[in-house]
């Protein structure tokens, strides 16, 4: 079901040009569906301070490499909330695949080496936000059984 | 460059015609009315048993009423010719002309359907609305990319055949030209390095067709007014989600040979073909590219009015084969080849859909009929004068419905040739009769 060549791990200090690359790609993709998602000027910088940031730190950092070069990146983030039976989300922030190597299942990959370790870790659920005009995004999930779960909302103050 | 100037000024002309016969086409009966009893045949009383035998089964609307023969040829006049967005009442004419072309060239019944709906939900729902009146669609003159969502939508919903001739037409009639361009010069078309300049309708098209007909897409380059469509592209993020066809295309060909940002300069070098389905040259594709190309090149500029690059322009550059969109210089790329003869086919069969593969077939069957008649340069693709093609793409295009499983009725290519020939012959000698009888008016100065 895979592609062979495809290995996912954590994501470590060795990383950091390369995901700092596709954190920067990311954002500026999701620019495209609201002015809410303009990026900073430096953007490009901050994403590089972002990518030291998310290595080390308590959120869910894989990256998947494919013939020894790393090509995409999950970036999922644990909330709790006690009142819930279920205690623990896990939300997909960010997922991106660099354009080439799409339509190999990478991205499915991520996710289900993500949920395997938020398995682990007791988490119940796993929850993905993307912009609410990404119809792509809405089609991938949907197609591995996500559900709509939460609505948000947005204007200007 | 004076030699292509057109001599007559058509636009006048037409005008002028346009005026004095106020329309194009008009409908005619086709049964007898030998006394008004006969109406009680024709309407009521005796009508409701074939309105009882179609309610019963829906099926037999395409046996007892016009609706085999009867299709609709529908605008929203986003993109009429090269004029644009200049609405629906203005693409009438055009989609009046289309029909008379139907009728003439494939005997098919096409009615000019011109409406103000512009999203694509509202579209479907149109065409789902009408679809009980037609036994098949013509989209023509839709904005892109609007357009290719409307086609595969369509193809999927509906149960008759949806056809969008800028786009299968021309790919089509493009696919007939080079697979003889080919031929003539020797190479093996799957194994060339294969340009196409412009993403619209037209190349968006031909590179499915060329994918289905064999050629892996790693030899095709397609470049729009950005570059080459690469997987490494600044905006391909965005392409996924405003055009995901061109998006697919950079993703599956991976830009060819090229790198992203490459232009059709690089893209020239060393190619082995090159279809331009771009903007009115000349110019557009300059000397000094085509004399980059591999030797023996192929350069079908098929813009209207003038072609990106004039023919002897690309001959001078050492292009082999030349071919354009005008009906006044050799090897003219035209849909009339192809959109006639492939609704003869697909209505004589009660088809469901038109594939890929019926498209491909229509093209390969072009081909054969210009080479059975000797294959030069200066001919690699039949003209519309050459009238017994239409039957034999009819033909060709029904067997091939039936053997996906997507006709209604079975044939074999026999049968259909013979059927398209009488139903195309009837057709052309009924205008000419009352052409000779004086019922079609002659004009105020005869042009004929």
């Amino acid at each position: 079901m895979y592609e062979p060549g495809l290995y996912v791990r954590p994501a470590s200090e060795k990383d950091l040009e390369r995901l700092a690359r596709l954190i920067y790609r990311f954002y500026s993709f999701n620019e495209e569906f609201d002015p809410a998602w303009a990026l900073d000027e430096d953007a490009e910088a901050i994403a590089r301070e972002l990518a030291g940031e998310y290595i080390g730190s308590d959120d869910l950092v894989l990256v998947a490499e494919y013939d020894n070069e790393v090509v995409g990146y999950i970036r999922i983030v644990v909330v709790e909330n006690r009142i819930l039976a279920s205690k623990r989300l896990g939300v997909i922030k960010e997922l991106y695949v660099l354009p080439p190597f799409r339509g190999r299942g990478i991205a499915s990959r991520l996710i289900a080496e993500a949920q395997e370790r938020l398995g682990d870790m007791g988490v119940k659920h796993i929850s993905a936000e993307f912009p609410a005009a990404n119809y792509v995004a809405e089609r991938f999930y949907r197609a591995l059984s996500f559900r709509p779960y939460l609505s948000m909302y947005l204007r200007e103050v | 460059m004076e030699k292509a100037e057109e001599k007559v000024d058509w636009y006048k002309l037409s005008l002028k015609l346009h005026r004095f016969y106020a329309g194009k086409m008009e409908t005619m009966p086709k049964v007898p009315v030998r006394s008004l009893e006969d109406f009680a045949i024709w309407y009521t009383p005796g009508v409701a048993e074939p309105s009882r035998a179609i309610a019963s089964d829906p099926d037999e609307s395409f046996e007892l009423t016009s609706r085999w023969n009867t299709i609709a040829v529908v605008s929203d006049g986003t993109r009429v010719l090269g004029l644009g967005r200049i609405g629906p009442e203005a693409a009438y004419p055009v989609m009046e002309g289309k029909a008379l072309i139907f009728k003439y060239l494939g005997g098919v019944d096409a009615v000019p359907l011109v409406h103000r709906v512009r999203d694509l939900e509202g579209w479907i729902s149109l065409l789902k609305a009408i679809e009980p009146s037609f036994g098949g669609i013509n989209l023509e003159d839709i904005e892109s990319p609007k357009c290719f969502a409307l086609l595969d939508r369509a193809r999927e919903e509906l149960e008759i055949p949806v056809w969008h001739d800028d786009q299968q037409g021309t790919a089509a009639a493009t696919l007939a030209g080079l697979i003889n361009a080919f031929k003539l010069v020797g190479k093996d078309m799957a194994k060339s390095r294969i340009v196409l300049f412009g993403a619209g309708a037209a190349n968006i098209a031909l590179y499915r067709l060329l994918k289905v007909w064999g050629v892996p897409p790693g030899n095709i380059v397609v470049i729009d007014s950005k570059g080459v469509l690469h997987p490494h592209r600044d905006d391909i993020d965005k392409l996924m989600i405003n055009n995901p066809w061109k998006y697919r295309i950079a993703l599956e060909t991976g830009g060819g040979w090229l790198r992203a940002g490459d232009g059709i300069e690089k893209a020239l070098e060393g190619a082995d073909a090159l279809v331009a389905a771009s903007r009115p040259g000349p110019g557009v594709i300059k000397k000094e590219w085509v004399a980059k190309m591999a030797k023996d090149a192929i350069v079908f500029a098929e813009a209207n009015p003038v072609p990106e690059i004039w023919p002897w322009e690309a001959k001078e550059a050492g292009a082999r084969i030349v071919a354009t969109g005008r009906s006044d210089l050799p090897n003219q790329v035209n849909n009339s080849l192809v959109f006639p003869a492939v609704f003869r086919g697909v209505l004589d069969v009660r088809a469901k859909t038109i594939t890929d593969e019926m498209a491909i077939e229509a093209a390969v069957e072009i081909a054969r009929y210009a080479e059975e008649r000797g294959l030069s340069e200066d001919y690699i693709i039949p003209k519309m004068e050459e009238w017994h093609l239409y039957p034999r793409v009819a033909a060709a295009v029904a067997v091939k419905a039936v053997e996906q499983g997507v006709a209604r009725k079975t044939t074999t290519y026999k049968e259909e040739l013979e059927r398209a020939e009488e139903i195309i012959r009837r057709s052309r000698e009924k205008h000419d009769l009352m052409w000779e009888k004086g019922l079609i008016e002659r004009p105020p100065e005869d042009h004929s």
